[in-house]
């Protein structure tokens, strides 16, 4: 059953989506020596500063051009350009990220023409790249904002280039540790690569021994300038708008292939990637990986005692919730409901595919749901889990659910940065982590009150 | 260094200063001044934050919304704009409620209209009155108000009479709305203005019933940050006074609509909320005190000030009984921290009163306080309300309204004579006042408004406190230097901190922090040992 908002709902009511300039936040911190922006009020800054800090448990440094009433009237301009003087004489970066907001959108901010008048206007400084996304919260969410800011930094540094044995891989919204899991299954295939943008370091650093104004790591400017040189793109998106995706937009500047995957969680995911890998790089999969996808398949027949079954509720952005439906329906359990904030129309025939292929009623595809649709949806179903970000804790304690958090934010439990779920390693933590649930469940709900295995 | 070894706070200025662009330093320098509790010294304040500087502050939705707002709990707070401004102030603030088994309670929601493009260019009151209407028919609520974000003001919607219509529309529920775009003022503080207005012009003084009890106070800026407000009311319970409201820390709208009942006003936190108490006086004739419930001692100080308010000698023994019962207690458990406490140092920057209210309890550890400052404060709040006539009213506080308030010919009230009042100042009690923090606080002590990024880590880099106490925006750049932060505007996930077992709790708490082993593991051994075989390597 397929639920597009049955009657066009005015009020939203706990939203599944945040806003455009959060996503580029999130991508500009993947970076190296990166200082982003926000154009509009210092609320914006703030706010996503706070998102992103309580979810990560690090630093984020994030500037904003302070917009007052005047400035609202009478244009950014000057407030932008004081700023980027202020970031370079504290950071000295060598990318400035400027994304816009929903005020300086409204009032028709011509940020394009401030950056080149500041070009004009300071030639004989050493200027940082400066880079320019345009993320009105009021059109799309967070997702929108993360790979519109990756395509921004794609066309502003890429030109052509000869083509070298290297690929680039644009992610998705993941955890710090999957992306270290990413790159130990890229360096596993010994070839050599580009991943961007790489937060794992700048948003899951170790203790300072030095103070550091920028935290270490990234992608850096060279790095993307060189994407251009690569043989083969991956775009870990497969819900993605062609028109923000930086993977089309190389290809249609550069004619570099660009192969979209889903996010690998769950084995057939995985193998996808896998596939690709071993295509793009001529070689075999590495015996690592093998013995992991082994080990992991060892791991499904393990647990399906435990979950086969089970009736779950996933919510999350677009590319997440596909990921997790075919990871669910892998192991035995039965994705009742998708949903996700996005208005992702892609996800339809994805999702009713995998329904069939593992013959279960295809699920109800609920898109452009917020938490409270969501909510009545599964007062009438008898669900086992739901896996969604902390927000989703509010229908979980009352539907006295059990909830695995998963996406963003995590802001009610530890660890959100650590958390794995990519690769066969990353599915086999996260398998764990649902089966142990259903365990932990069992035992507290034993009559006997006590039950080992 | 002077003799002693102390880094002296003039040079630690002049090295902060030196770094920043020559019209930077000149501003940021009248933010940061070197303490002298006596002589009165200026700072700015309530200034405008360089763009490119990476501050604490928020806007001015986060403050109405998300601060003075948002701990109420039967209030449908509808944002009317794009999404981010809505998720980002749900469920941010750790205010906490007891809507009791059956009650209304809309904290753990997030009401926005969403907005999308088409909204933007043809406007979103239509969008936003079905979206009123449709949290109406869902919840029934009792009031409905409405916070408009940055686009709404530039746009034109107009919230204030869609509100009008609202509410006439219904007739059973009360709709209106705060022009609290995020651009307006320099930090959250314009925030608390604009939500102080509206509270007073649209729920202050609709509800004359009275609940009786002898002793009926307010108790204003008090948000129920980790159940604070729970220990309060117990406590005002036990000594028989009779909590009318508390803006708005565990609260509700017939609080409220009641709160002009009451007979005193106890201001808490000044900054976000001094606004009602002056128009409560104006109107309905209502005194104000400020007390702080921060500390043992503070509380006991602030109790006494209460009771003798009252001339009840019944109050006044029972407040005295209280105090002696706890501080025993308070005493019994400091004495066993205190020695592992004593003479730490503290740095505090956070909030618009707690900075100051927290060295209060720093001090009963026995702790130095190195620095502190507010993050949206304004010169006030650090000196004291004798120097408002002197605050020049700038721009950006020019265009929050000021309601003229006049006396209600039907509900004012005069609460004490002139002789009255007199007698009680003259026993010390001072109405209207507050002295501020820097008073307060050591000589030589820096006191730092909006402090920034860079400030902070050259005050630690030169001082070394062993705990620094401001939000998580901070926490976890000052963490990675080796120092332990406190997280004031959550507690960091732990509290109650108000009253005597608040303070018990603070100081066990602060304990923990200053003398945990945990940075001691920062440096990896192996490092140590590198270095020596890499000495013995180079002598070989």
């Amino acid at each position: 059953m397929i639920k597009t908002k049955e009657l066009p709902k005015e009020v939203t009511v706990n939203s599944c989506n945040l806003c455009s300039p959060l996503g580029a936040s999130i991508a500009f911190k993947g970076i190296k020596n990166c200082m982003a922006i926000l154009h509009g009020s210092q609320g914006c800054a703030t706010y996503i500063r706070r998102y992103m800090i309580a979810h990560f448990r690090e630093p984020v440094d994030i500037a904003s051009s302070s917009f007052t009433e005047d400035t609202a009237v009478f244009g950014g301009g000057e407030k932008l350009k004081n700023g980027i003087d202020n970031i370079i004489s504290q950071y000295n970066p060598e990318v400035i990220g400027i994304a816009t907001s929903c005020l300086s959108e409204t009032i028709g901010d011509d940020v394009s023409r401030y950056i080149q008048e500041y070009q004009k206007e300071r030639t004989a400084m050493n200027l940082p790249e400066i880079i320019l996304t345009s993320t009105p919260s009021y059109n799309g969410n967070h997702e929108t904002g993360f790979f519109k800011t990756q395509r921004a930094l794609v066309e502003h540094l890429c030109s052509q280039q000869e083509k070298t044995e290297q690929f680039t891989a644009f992610i998705n919204i993941i955890s710090p540790e999957d992306i270290r899991q990413l790159k130990e299954i890229f360096q596993s295939f010994n070839y050599s690569y580009i991943l961007m943008p790489d937060f794992s370091d700048t948003l899951d650093g170790g203790s300072w021994k030095e103070f550091n104004k920028i935290p270490p790591g990234g992608t850096s400017v060279d790095e993307i300038s060189r994407v251009s040189s690569s043989k083969t793109n991956i775009e870990f998106s497969i819900c993605i708008n062609s028109k923000i995706s930086p993977g089309d937009y190389l290809f249609e500047r550069f004619n570099i292939p660009n192969i979209q995957l889903p996010i690998p969680i769950g084995i057939k995911a995985t193998d996808q990637l896998m596939t690709a890998l071993e295509e793009i790089t001529n070689t075999t999969i590495p015996i690592n990986l093998e013995n992991q996808r082994r080990r992991l398949i060892d791991a499904y027949s393990d647990a399906h005692k435990y979950i086969f079954g089970k009736k779950v509720a996933i919510i999350g952005h677009g590319d997440l919730v596909y990921s997790l439906a075919s990871f669910i329906s892998e192991v035995g359990m039965i994705p009742l409901i998708c949903s996700t904030g996005g208005t992702h129309e892609k996800l339809i025939p994805l999702l009713t595919q995998i329904a069939e292929e593992y013959h279960y009623p295809v699920p109800q595809i609920c898109l452009d749901y917020d938490h409270d649709d969501i909510e009545s949806e599964l007062e009438g179903n008898d669900i086992d889990l739901i896996i969604g970000s902390s927000k989703a804790y509010k229908m979980a304690k009352k539907l006295k659910k059990p909830l695995i958090r998963i996406g963003f934010p995590i802001h009610d439990r530890f660890g959100a940065a650590a958390k794995l779920t990519i690769g066969y390693q990353g599915t086999r933590s996260l398998l764990n982590e649902i089966v142990n649930l259903f365990i932990q469940i069992q035992q507290d709900e034993n009559p006997v009150g006590y039950t080992y295995q | 260094m002077n003799n002693k070894g102390i880094p002296i706070p003039e040079i630690i200025k002049d090295n902060i200063m030196s770094k920043y662009p020559a019209k930077v330093a000149k501003k940021r320098s009248k933010s940061m001044v070197i303490n002298d509790p006596v002589a009165s010294i200026e700072i700015q304040a309530n200034v405008r934050t360089i763009p490119g500087i990476i501050t604490q502050r928020g806007c001015s939705y986060a403050g109405c919304k998300g601060v003075v707002l948002g701990p109420t709990r039967d209030i449908v707070n509808l944002t009317h704009g794009p999404i981010g401004c809505g998720f980002y102030s749900w469920l941010t603030r750790r205010n906490q409620t007891q809507p009791g088994p059956d009650g209304e309670n809309y904290m753990p929601y997030c009401f926005s209209t969403d907005m999308q493009d088409e909204n933007i260019v043809f406007g979103g009151e239509k969008k936003l009155k079905e979206a009123i209407q449709e949290a109406y028919d869902i919840f029934h609520p009792k009031a409905i108000s409405i916070f408009s974000t940055c686009p709404v003001g530039l746009i034109g919607d107009d919230i204030h009479s869609v509100a009008v219509e609202m509410k006439e529309k219904f007739g059973d529920c009360n709709v209106f709305g705060f022009s609290c775009e995020g651009y307006k003022g320099v930090s959250q503080s314009a925030g608390h203005h604009i939500a102080n207005n509206q509270l007073f012009k649209h729920l202050v003084g609709n509800d004359d019933t009275n609940t009786g009890g002898k002793f009926r106070i307010n108790l204003l800026g008090e948000y129920n940050i980790g159940g604070d407000a729970f220990l309060l009311e117990k406590m005002f319970e036990d000594l028989g006074i009779t909590l009318v409201a508390t803006f708005s820390g565990n609260s509700s709208v017939t609080q409220f609509e009641r709160s002009h009942t009451a007979d005193l006003n106890c201001i808490m936190c000044h900054r976000s909320i001094n606004y009602v108490a002056e128009m409560m006086e104006e109107k309905y004739g209502i005194p104000w005190l400020k007390v702080n419930f921060i500390g043992a001692e503070s509380t006991a100080k602030s109790l006494r000030k209460i009771a003798s308010f009252f001339r009840d000698d019944e109050l006044s023994a029972n407040v005295e009984k209280m105090i002696t019962e706890k501080m025993a207690i308070v005493k019994e458990q400091l004495k066993e921290i205190y020695p592992r406490t004593e003479n730490k140092t503290a740095m505090l920057f956070v909030g618009g009163s707690r900075a100051h209210h927290y060295q209060d309890l720093f001090k009963e550890l026995g702790m130095k306080i190195l620095a502190a400052g507010y993050e949206f404060a304004h010169r006030d709040d650090y000196e004291g309300r004798e120097v408002l006539p002197t605050i020049k009213v700038d721009a950006d506080s020019r265009n929050i309204e000021e309601i003229k308030v006049e006396k209600d010919p039907a509900k004012y009230k005069e609460r004490l004579s002139p002789e009255e009042k007199a007698s009680l100042e003259s026993q010390g009690l001072q109405f209207n006042n507050y002295d501020g923090m820097m008073k307060e606080m050591d000589p030589k002590s820096f006191v730092i408004d909006d402090i920034s990024h860079w400030e902070s880590e050259e005050l630690i880099k030169t001082l070394k406190p062993d705990i620094f106490c401001a939000g998580i925006k901070e926490k976890y750049v000052i963490q990675k230097s080796g120092v332990p932060l406190f997280q004031m505007h959550s507690y960091d996930y732990g509290g109650p901190f108000a009253g005597f077992e608040g303070a018990v709790n603070f100081y066990k708490e602060i304990d923990r922090r200053v003398n945990t082993k945990v940075w001691g593991l920062m440096q990896a051994p192996w490092k140590k040992e590198a270095s020596i075989s890499a000495s013995l390597i180079k002598a070989s």
